[in-house]
């Protein structure tokens, strides 16, 4: 019961928030009302050009969230791809997929972030490139770690001695059972893209002005972080409650792992 | 699924090699023109005639084959030679290196203290488990996991040096200029370490080697400080390492927000200016130290847990 009212009330703001937005322009410029405290008109006030911050929270929210989640999804399936094939075919394929996350998870994410976006330019699609780039490994070294032990199962074995085809097999047996690790990896993974994403915007990095972006916000409304604190707080605390929620749906989705209680070794390195 | 230690040294000055081709190789991925560049960065000369241009390229020996230019590049990388900066017009191997030093500095102090610090409040959280010192630990790192660098330096700078005048807000040269850097990015690592060590105390507790222990008559907090908290540590302590690496990706924000003349923040600003040489120069060391970071992470955890599981 409590479930349906949190649904509904979340529907409600949600409508809100897109007939505000819809209504309010989150790019036009007011300089007569620049840095307006919350009021009727805008109720968390304005930014140093007079844009409605509330509308450039929601629009911002739609590209961060959206380049994040699309950039997760992007490089889950390559990774999930990489590490079943690997964990398929076994053998050298096996090793040198082990090599090659061993090695490669030496090299920092940054590096590899800057390198992208050095190459293509400062946009949002640098930053989507940066993140599938960097996603990739814990995706296939996890889905090889699943796969691995699945085909060790009595029933992939009795699969197997059917003799359905490798596409049938890897789509109706392997990855219904892997699914959900996978699932909630990826969710415990999304803080560290988002952050990445954020935080290579806030350096300038990411999409130009005027674009609403989380991260672009933040590092302009720093500036006027001791007189206007509002104007840095609004998408400072939007990223870590998405990152924060993100998290903990993903420890729900996964559940307590096999009673152990202790983190598995691949959530450890979450926050990175 | 763990490729063999041996695999992973040999495989190292490999992946070095492989970085060295791709950063050569840079200029012509981001389709600059390095004779342009160059001649741009040395005389402001926006708009070269063909001699001049053609005079550069054959200085740069840009016209010689790519596997020359490679080799070149490369003997000059082995001898410290990076080439000059596009900006300042200096070599870029003395500035990366003091640049390595001041991240290594702040980085090492981070890691360290986070070490430290997170293992005293996990410790206390287990043996308090369920008790306020557990809840107030627990729920104040799992907010703090999710608060990015970015987000986190501006409130410290806020806090610790615009309200409490504590430290200054910027810049690198005294002790206290240390102060905010280190703790940018120290506290999430806390955070997430010190919920690690919880969780392994927590399993360490269970023990029937700590049952006999207390059933012996050993004092609860002799078990707990020297008996369990001994087991729990070796795993913050290879992850500390690992963790050096993912650092660096804080250090850029940190240290461009501090103005601390680190390594990250010499790779934003040639990101930034599009300085070649010294982006080359920057993420050859970065990616260097992150491999060199690896494998000693991995000889310490060897060393820490001789019954290494393989599986």
């Amino acid at each position: 019961m409590r479930r349906w009212v949190v649904a509904a009330g979340a529907l409600v703001v949600l409508g809100f928030l897109a007939w505000w937005t819809l209504t309010h322009d989150p790019d036009a410029v007011d300089l007569t009302r620049r840095f307006a405290g919350p009021s009727r008109e805008s109720p968390l006030g304005t930014d140093e050009l007079g844009r409605d911050l509330l509308s450039r929270l929601v629009v911002g929210g739609i590209i961060t969230i959206g380049a994040a989640s699309l950039a997760l999804l992007a490089t889950a399936l390559i990774g999930t791809a990489l590490g079943t094939f690997a964990a398929w075919r076994g053998g050298s394929a096996g090793s040198a997929l082990a090599l090659a996350t061993d090695s490669l998870v030496a090299v920092p994410e940054i590096v590899v972030a800057l390198i992208t976006v050095s190459i293509l330019g400062t946009n949002l699609f640098a930053l989507m490139v940066a993140v599938i780039a960097t996603g990739w490994l814990p995706f296939a070294r996890l889905s090889f770690e699943i796969v691995g032990r699945l085909l060790g199962t009595d029933y992939a074995v009795a699969a197997q001695m059917t003799g359905v085809g490798p596409a049938r097999f890897i789509g109706r047996t392997l990855l219904p059972n892997a699914a959900r690790p996978l699932v909630a990896h990826a969710f415990l993974r999304f803080p560290g893209k988002l952050l990445l994403l954020s935080g290579l915007s806030f350096l300038g990095l990411g999409p130009q002005p005027p674009t609403a972006e989380w991260g672009a916000m933040l590092a302009r409304g720093v500036d006027e972080l001791e007189r206007h604190p509002l104007v840095p707080l609004v998408p400072g605390v939007a990223i870590v409650v998405t990152g924060y929620a993100a998290a903990s749906l993903g420890l729900a989705i996964e559940g307590p792992i096999a009673g152990t209680g202790a983190p598995s070794p691949d959530r450890r390195v979450s926050a990175r | 699924m763990r490729s063999s230690r041996l695999q992973r040294v040999l495989s190292a000055p490999v992946l070095l090699l492989a970085f060295s081709f791709f950063a050569f190789m840079l200029p012509e991925l981001q389709g600059i023109d390095q004779a342009r560049a160059t001649l741009l960065a040395r005389s402001q000369d926006a708009e070269p005639n063909e001699e001049t241009l053609a005079a550069i390229s054959a200085e740069l020996g840009l016209d010689d084959p790519l596997p020359v230019r490679y080799g070149r590049y490369l003997t000059g990388v082995v001898q410290g030679d990076f080439g000059d900066s596009n900006v300042s017009r200096t070599p870029v191997w003395p500035q990366v290196w003091r640049a390595t030093i001041v991240s290594a500095t702040v980085v090492a102090l981070a890691i360290g203290s986070s070490v430290i610090i997170a293992s005293v409040l996990g410790v206390v959280a287990a043996a308090n488990q369920n008790r306020w010192p557990d809840r107030l630990i627990t729920g104040v790192s799992r907010v703090l996991v999710a608060v990015p660098v970015h987000v986190l330096t501006p409130i410290l700078v806020y806090v610790a040096a615009l309200r409490l005048d504590l430290v200054p807000t910027s810049g690198w040269g005294e002790p206290e200029h240390l102060v905010l850097p280190v703790l940018a990015l120290a506290l999430s690592p806390i955070a997430l370490f010190s919920q690690i060590v919880r969780s392994e105390m927590l399993d360490t507790l269970e023990q029937p080697y700590i049952r006999t222990a207390l059933a012996k008559g050993l004092r609860w907090r002799r078990v707990v400080w020297v008996h369990a908290a001994r087991v729990s540590l070796v795993g913050v302590l290879t992850l500390g390492s690992l963790f050096i690496a993912g650092l660096l990706g804080g250090a850029v924000i940190a240290e461009v927000i501090l103005g601390v003349p680190g390594l990250g923040r010499l790779l934003h600003t040639s990101v930034v200016t599009a300085d070649v040489p010294m982006f080359q120069g920057g993420l050859l060391v970065a990616v260097a130290v992150g491999i060199t970071i690896g494998l000693l992470g991995d000889g310490l955890s060897a060393l820490l847990s001789p019954p290494e599981r393989e599986g």
